[in-house]
This record gives structure tokens, C-alpha cells and sequence, in this order.
């Protein structure tokens, strides 16, 4: 007995070995990207870029955040602003279709459906042209509006599931009791979904976050980039400062990486299901 | 008040709740979305170089000119042929696999599922830097490797092919789409019905058997979804090719978004520009459609 489970322990170790081996190598990108941008400058470029960091700093990390802190904090907002708005709005439109039965519900239900359908690409020029109309090129609001408005096909598919399948026996009952449409919206069903509301906003500021093409479209301002296309302006800055630019690159990252690790089974359900939608 | 008792009352004919309710994601959807999608159908019709508000019309002459005389557009739409197929060989195939693994819980499962996860989440933009870095000829993971090992002798230049060099984006693409075809099969597996498998443990069938006659004809479903969204996702492919390469060597590695957006917004060629982008979501739809009639014609 005492052998049989000394070995089912040596198995259990060597196939946790190689699970983590496996999940090394497939991160070594990641892991050459930190060893580079841990090296001190002088090490970084006597020694081979191959080699692993002998006097690890932080001096690179910070170099990279003065540079790139603005743009952060321009993410920063993008995302505090539209993410909330866009799961609000999605909220109202998701509630009117799960709870009242009008005219065309399906083609409704479809129409903001086709969002998720058809290559964003297609909107570029013509919401080029909007945003040029409404002076709101080189703006946040406009950066604030077109991220708003492309998270509503997921949400709004998300929270009607939701409503959907929330007994709807409280609310009914609330407008008996003569509550308004609007506050059994607000403080009954809206409560409810709160959950898959959340949920939905960490899917929707991963996008925002890893947004590129809306911010080189309709952003030239310098000040006003967030990270993923000021990276870039970073990039062609200091071609030459590849410790720096590691830095950035991970820097860039973390909030995600963060986000990620806390949640990583919501957003890879929530992933998966707007996948198997589109 | 009895008027108001119509209006906001759910049971009425004439309850105008619902609507409040949609107006603003409805107007907001329909004029940043909806609309521009159409506008750019109408574009696309016209000969218009952006400097001026002066649209010629042309009919199709936009699209007849990219399919006959715009060589890159060729180029690109290969490109994206080859990232669709690349993509079903590689990260599919490889996801399909992880899906099965990781059905099971072993010590360090969950390590690796995150693993192989992480890179989907992050920005094209890091994704695209740090692919750079790993092919970089001077400090580039791959070309340090290769001396290293042999002593100096093998090198690597990711460039020094131009044909090959989108192959080396599909590459680096595929690190970060196999996380999500392995959450796609993942979802599939786990909603084959566990009496099924069960069933087939009480019959003796052994676990291979089980993968091959069982777990994979439940799959079809699943299959169909994954390749339908894997196409759909090398078609709208523009992030990595404008970090990593910006459409060069030349313009080798343009794919149809990249081409569309420079048509745009480098050459102010509106009408053209809308024209490859139209062509791009119709192929995109027109491959789908096919897919799935194929799914279900197989299955009759």
C-alpha cells in the first residue's frame, strides 16, 4: 500500500512537471520579454540578449512608465467612462426585449444582433466622417461613443439571456404594489442581473483596453492616445532602446493580466459564449 | 391619467414603455453602427478622393478595378486565405487537442489552461511587440537560440523572405487564437451529455475508443462553430499586420482590412477603400454560409 502510493505520487509529480513545462514554453515569449527588460543597459548590450538577467533593476520599468503614464491614464478613462455607460444602455434595450412583447421582437432581437455579425472595419470612414461633422475627431467623447456603442451587441445579448431567465413573479408584483415600470427596472430587475452585468463589463474592458484601430483613426492627438497606440508612438521613439521598450510592453499589459488572473473563468465562459454567438 | 394608465400600463395595446426603454441603445446602435455600415455600401459606389465633397458615380467600377487591376488585392485576400487555413492546421487542431487534455483535471491543469489562455486577452498591440522581439535578427529570441545551439553557424531573419514573412504573422497569431479554440471545444465537450460517455465506460469502450466514436461525432456541432468563427476571425484580421509589419516587405503582407484602411487613409481613395472593405464582409459572410451548408448537407 505504502508503495503503490509512493508511486501514484511520483506520477502525480512528474506529470505536474511536465504541465508546467508545457505552460513555460508556451509563455516564453512572455518570460524573454521580462529577462530583457530587467537587465540593466549596460548588461543589456555587452553581454548576449540570450543570456539571463545577472543584476535585475527596475530602472527600465520606470524609464518606460514616465513616458507611456499618459496614455495609461487616457485607457484609464476610456474604459471608467464607456464600459459603465455601454453596460447601462445595453441594460435598457436588453430589459425591453426580455420583458415586453412588441411589434417585430425577433427582428429586433436580430438587428442588434448584426453588430457582432459584420467586420467593424467596415464603419471606419463612414463614422470618420460622423465624428468629423460633429467636431468630435481628436476627442475623448468620440473615442467615449464609438466604445460605447460597439460593446452593445454583446451586452445587450448577455443581459437579455439574463432577464430571460430571472423569475419574473417580484416584478409583477412590485407593479401591483403601484411601482413604475421605471423603478422596477432600476431596483428590482436591474439588481438582479448585476452579476452577469459585471461580467460582461470585465469582456468589455478587456476590448476597450485592447483597443488599436479606433484610437489611430480617430485620434492624432499625442495627449490623448490610449496605451496600445501611444505603445506605438513609444516604439518608434526609442527604436533603439530595446530594454525600454520590453518595459512598456508589459507595463502596457498588467492591468489585464491582472484582471485575468482574478477572473479568468467568467471571462473565459463569457469569451466563449459571445464567440459561439457572432 | 387614463391616458397615462394606456401608455405606461404593460398590458395595454398602447404601452409606450418598451420603447422609452430602447430608445437610446436603439439611436445610438442605429447611427454608429448600423448606419455607417450602409453609408459605407453607398461609398463604395462612387468615386470619391476625399479631398472634396465631390462623389462621382461609377456603379461597380470600384470593385471590377480592385478584382482586375489592384494586384495588392489579390495579395491580401490570399493572405487571408492562408491565415484562415494556417489557422485551421495549427491553433485548431492544437486547441482541439488541449480541450480534450484538459477535460480532465491532472495536477498542473489549471496552470496550463491559464497559460495557454493569457495570450488571447492580451492587446494585439503586446502580442504583435513582443513577436517582433522573438524574430528580431539582432536580439530576437529565435536567431540568439539558433547560434547558441549551434555555435554560431544557423541564423534567422524572419525578413529575409518577403513571400514567407506573412507565414511568421500567422505564426504569432496563432499563439494567441489556439487559447481560444480550445475554450470553444471546451464548451462543446462539456456539453456532450455525461450519460453518453458513461454509458459508453459500462460497454468497455476504452479511452480512445471513446475520444474517436463518441466524444468527436458529438463535436460536429461544435467543429462547425469553430471553423465558421475561425475564418470569420482571419478575414477581419488588421491589428497584427499594423503592428508587426504595416503591410510590408513591400506590400507583402497587406491582408484586406490593412489594404481597405490604407485605401482610406492613406490614399484617399474613399469609393475603392469601401469597396474592398464590402468585399471583404461579403466573402466573409459567403464562407460561413458555405461552411455551414457543407455542416449540414453531411449530415443528411
Amino acid at each position: 500500500m505504502g508503495n503503490h502510493s509512493v508511486s501514484y505520487n511520483i506520477r502525480q509529480t512528474v506529470v505536474f512537471a511536465i504541465a508546467l513545462l508545457l505552460a513555460f514554453i508556451w509563455l516564453l515569449p512572455l518570460f524573454y520579454l521580462l529577462n530583457a527588460a530587467l537587465k540593466p543597459a549596460s548588461e543589456f548590450y555587452t553581454r548576449s540578449f540570450f543570456t539571463i538577467v545577472e543584476a535585475p533593476t527596475l530602472i527600465n520599468f520606470v524609464d518606460a512608465w514616465t513616458k507611456i503614464r499618459i496614455y495609461y491614464l487616457n485607457s484609464a478613462l476610456n474604459v471608467l467612462v464607456s464600459v459603465p455607460f455601454g453596460i447601462f444602455i445595453s441594460s435598457l434595450g436588453a430589459y425591453a426585449l426580455a420583458r415586453y412583447s412588441i411589434k417585430g421582437q425577433n427582428l429586433l432581437v436580430a438587428y442588434f444582433l448584426l453588430g457582432m455579425l459584420l467586420p467593424a472595419h467596415v464603419t471606419l470612414l463612414p463614422n470618420y466622417l460622423t465624428m468629423k461633422n460633429l467636431g468630435l475627431l481628436d476627442t475623448r467623447l468620440g473615442l467615449f461613443i464609438l466604445y460605447t456603442v460597439f460593446n452593445i451587441p454583446f451586452c445587450m445579448y448577455m443581459l437579455r439571456a439574463q432577464f430571460l431567465g430571472i423569475d419574473r413573479g417580484i416584478e409583477e408584483s412590485a407593479l401591483i404594489d403601484g411601482a413604475n415600470s421605471w423603478q422596477v427596472y432600476s431596483r428590482i430587475a436591474l439588481p438582479m442581473v448585476m452579476p452577469a452585468a459585471v461580467i460582461s463589463g470585465l469582456l468589455c474592458f478587456v476590448s476597450v483596453w485592447n483597443d488599436l484601430v479606433f484610437a489611430i483613426t480617430f485620434v492624432q492627438d499625442n495627449m490623448k492616445l490610449p496605451v496600445t497606440a501611444g505603445l506605438l508612438q513609444f516604439v518608434g521613439e526609442f527604436t533603439a532602446s530595446y530594454e525600454k521598450i520590453t518595459a512598456g510592453v508589459l507595463i502596457s499589459a498588467l492591468p489585464i493580466i491582472i484582471v485575468f488572473l482574478l477572473f479568468q473563468k467568467h471571462i473565459i465562459t463569457g469569451m466563449a459564449e459571445g464567440a459561439l454567438k457572432g | 391619467m387614463i391616458l397615462k394608465g394606456n401608455l405606461f400600463n404593460p398590458k395595454s395595446r398602447f404601452c409606450i414603455t418598451p420603447y422609452l426603454f430602447l430608445l437610446l441603445p436603439f439611436a445610438a446602435y442605429t447611427v454608429f453602427l448600423v448606419y455607417p455600415m450602409v453609408y459605407s455600401l453607398f461609398i463604395s459606389l462612387f468615386e470619391w478622393n476625399g479631398m472634396s465633397d465631390r462623389k462621382t458615380f461609377v456603379g461597380l467600377a470600384n470593385y471590377a478595378y480592385e478584382l482586375m487591376d489592384d494586384s495588392v488585392f489579390w495579395i491580401g485576400l490570399k493572405n487571408n486565405l492562408k491565415w484562415s487555413i494556417l489557422f485551421l492546421i495549427l491553433p485548431v487542431v492544437l486547441g482541439l487537442l488541449l480541450a480534450i487534455l484538459l477535460n480532465s483535471r491532472f495536477p498542473g491543469s489549471g496552470v496550463l489552461r491559464t497559460s495557454i489562455f493569457l495570450p488571447v486577452v492580451l492587446s494585439v498591440t503586446a502580442v504583435g511587440l513582443m513577436w517582433r522581439w522573438v524574430y528580431d535578427p539582432n536580439v530576437g529570441l529565435i536567431n540568439n537560440a539558433l547560434k547558441w545551439i549551434s555555435n554560431g553557424r544557423l541564423s534567422f531573419n524572419w525578413y529575409s523572405d518577403p513571400g514567407n514573412v506573412i507565414i511568421y504573422l500567422i505564426l504569432a497569431s496563432s499563439w494567441s487564437y489556439t487559447g481560444m479554440a480550445m475554450i470553444l471545444f471546451a464548451a462543446g465537450i462539456k456539453s456532450v451529455p455525461s450519460s453518453v460517455l458513461e454509458a459508453a465506460i459500462l460497454d468497455g469502450a476504452s479511452p480512445r475508443q471513446r475520444l474517436i466514436y463518441i466524444l468527436l461525432p458529438q463535436l460536429r456541432n461544435t467543429l462547425n462553430v469553430v471553423i465558421v468563427y475561425t475564418m470569420t476571425t482571419s478575414f477581419k484580421v488588421f491589428d497584427l499586420v499594423y503592428v508587426m509589419t504595416g503591410g510590408g516587405p513591400g506590400r507583402m503582407t497587406n491582408v484586406l482590412a490593412s489594404l481597405s484602411y490604407d485605401t482610406v487613409f492613406s490614399y484617399f481613395e474613399y469609393g475603392r477603400g469601401s469597396a474592398i472593405a464590402w468585399m471583404m464582409t461579403l466573402i466573409l459572410l459567403l464562407l460561413s454560409s458555405v461552411v455551414n451548408r457543407l455542416v449540414s448537407m453531411q449530415r443528411n
